[in-house]
């Protein structure tokens, strides 16, 4: 297999910014079958592949090695896998997509400003109610995570389908984690972002997959792309010499 | 499920010590396991959702159902043995099976012992002999001790209570202590205004605040809120003897033979009185010395033994061969505590109980 896949957003505002993105560096995308198409082609890369998905779906298949390369939100790729930088390497973040994973709770909670007074009104609540701290999310595995390292126990999540920020107010949960990038919707709900309740600084990656079946064509395209779009900066070229190594070490 | 010759001989001495059979569930609520362990466990839990959302999950032990079902009334508080499959995920990358078969027994009873501890640990150990283990060691501790060091030590409440929580936890003791500088210097200028104030002027303070921002209490009153940030104000940090106390507690390793003596010694150093945990510390290993139970000649203490478990709060023990001592045969201890928190302080019994890894015994079995 010499070709390489490579997967960008299907829809919205990520779409258009990666299309954008590509565009720029040379790599003009052609959506094959119509505009609605689940493919494309880069006219000045033709041994890639594009395939449109969601952004989801994009991460889920990077990390599954489905697809060898992929933009997908970093927020969503360390929630899909817990030890993403075994499976796969972030070759170069793309300076669009931004948003911030964080933790919130009431504007009422005047004594809560940090994760340790998380904990400690967890407790606290534990211990009066009999009940744990709920918190609601789409973000399990990152919150259990984050929750962990920063010592907090005595919490139960709350999983969320949408409108995270309304759980609160809603009675279902009392705190949050949510993706977020001025602050204007939790704070229009209620809620403030604790101080050292930053999770992750999140954007769009250019991730590669260590799991997918790689080739000296398909590793050769994406040091094209690599080169292309580090631009002026090394920092996409170095990495991809890494990834190179990484993925070309002898078998154990 | 049929028994290797090895497992069958290691239940058999276990039940002779162990009362009648206990039955679990396969499939328990996971709510318990969540409520008992913490989300952390999730990612190791055999979960299911049924239609109306309810989560439910394979037993990832046999501790919890049994204590369960005492704590709901449905078994008598009394003596029990088990045998049967237990399922937790393996993290990725490692070889250990989802589902394994665990032998075990779990005693309640109205006031344990340090007899009891003593005959607990030496069926534990004797059934892993029967079981065929040959080359092991016994690594032990006791939570009470921590918990005693933490009510001799001149702690706000707060910190006490934070200390105890944090000893099952992986960001721990030490690393708690480490951040305590940062956490006094957190309160901003409105939690320290309103901090000083008298509890009924405090209160008025928050309900004007939260006016002036325009919110209402979401969750919690501003009663509980004026009370929290008053606690907050007047709270003091752990002061340098007290963390060093509890980081040279938290270090303290030593052979069986002299670990009394480290015990005593660390107590006369930082000047604590803990001689009623130690007293009771010590009678335990006397009695286990008359029982001359396998592998504990060559036991070791550790004050960190337990970590790994939240429910355990006084003696416990782990056999392991010693190039695997993360991968234990036995596992086992006091949880005098989990029937009154299962049961949301309606009933209460002491517990002891241990758990055999049934795949294990074979590894313990190799020279």
């Amino acid at each position: 297999m010499s070709t390489l896949k490579l997967a960008i957003p299907s829809k919205g505002r990520l779409k258009e910014q990666a299309e954008e993105f590509f565009a720029n560096a040379g790599f003009r995308i052609e959506a094959l079958g119509g505009s609605r198409g689940y493919f494309a082609r880069i006219p000045t890369l033709p041994d890639v592949e594009v395939r449109l998905l969601s952004a989801s779906e994009i991460a889920s298949s990077v990390i599954a090695g489905d697809v060898h390369v992929g933009v997908s939100g970093e927020d969503l790729l360390r929630e899909q896998a817990g030890d993403l930088d075994r499976v796969v390497h972030l070759l170069a973040p793309l300076g669009f997509g931004r948003a911030d994973l964080v933790v919130a709770a009431p504007k009422s909670w005047l004594d809560v400003e940090t994760m340790a007074d998380v904990d400690d009104v967890a407790a606290r609540m534990e211990a009066s109610t009999g009940r744990k701290m709920r918190v609601a999310t789409k973000y399990v595995r990152s919150t259990r995570r984050f929750f962990t390292a920063e010592g907090v126990g005595h919490y139960r999540i709350v999983e969320s389908a949408g409108a995270t920020e309304g759980a609160p107010a809603a009675g279902v949960a009392e705190l949050v984690v949510d993706i977020t990038t001025t602050g204007a919707t939790l704070e229009s709900n209620g809620l403030k972002i604790l101080r050292d309740g930053v999770i992750l600084r999140s954007q769009a990656q250019l991730a590669a997959s260590l799991g997918a079946d790689w080739s000296a064509g398909s590793l050769q395209s994406l040091g094209k792309l690599a080169r292309g779009i580090g631009g002026g900066e090394v920092l996409a070229a170095a990495r991809f010499e890494g990834f190179v190594a990484a993925v070309t070490k002898p078998q154990g | 499920m049929i028994l290797s010759s090895q497992a069958a001989a290691a239940l058999a001495r276990i039940a002779r010590a162990s009362g009648v059979r206990a039955e679990p569930q396969t499939l328990i609520p996971a709510e318990i396991v969540l409520e008992l362990s913490g989300e952390a466990v999730r990612s190791r839990l055999c979960i299911f959702t049924d239609a109306s959302g309810k989560e439910h999950c394979l037993r990832p032990d046999l501790t919890t159902p049994i204590a369960q079902m005492v704590a709901s009334g449905a078994l008598p508080v009394a003596r029990y043995h088990e045998s049967g499959p237990v399922y937790r995920l393996p993290p990725r990358g490692s070889d250990e099976p989802v589902e394994h078969l665990q032998l075990g027994f779990e005693w309640f009873g109205n006031a344990g012992s340090a007899a009891e501890d003593a005959e607990a640990l030496t069926v534990a150990l004797e059934s892993a002999q029967a079981g065929g283990v040959r080359a092991a060691q016994v690594h032990f501790g006791d939570v009470a001790i921590y918990h005693a060091v933490l009510a001799a030590l001149p702690l706000s409440d707060q910190w006490r209570d934070r200390l105890r929580r944090a000893f099952s936890r992986r960001k721990g003791p030490r690393e708690l202590l480490a951040d305590a500088g940062s956490r006094a210097a957190n309160t901003t200028g409105l939690a320290a205004r309103i901090g000083a104030m008298a509890p009924a002027e405090a209160e008025a303070a928050v309900v004007s605040e939260l006016a002036g921002l325009g919110v209402e209490a979401v969750a919690r009153s501003a009663k509980d809120i004026a009370d929290r940030l008053r606690e907050k104000a007047s709270e003091q940090a752990p002061d340098a003897a007290s963390a060093a106390a509890i980081v040279d507690y938290l270090g303290i390793t030593a052979p069986v033979g002299e670990c009394v003596s480290a015990l005593r010694g660390f107590a006369k150093m930082a000047g604590l009185d803990i001689s009623g945990a130690l007293d009771v510390f010590e009678e335990r290993l006397a009695l286990i010395a008359k029982l001359k139970p396998p592998f504990w000649s060559n036991a070791e203490f550790s004050a960190e033994s337990g970590r790994r478990f939240e429910y355990y709060d006084g003696f416990v023990f782990e056999l392991g061969r010693a190039d695997a001592l993360d991968r234990p045969i036995v596992s086992g201890g006091r949880y005098d505590g989990l029937i009154s928190r299962l049961s949301g302080g309606a009933h209460t019994a002491s517990a002891i109980g241990a758990a055999l890894r049934a795949d294990r015994l074979v590894e313990g079995a190799r020279a």
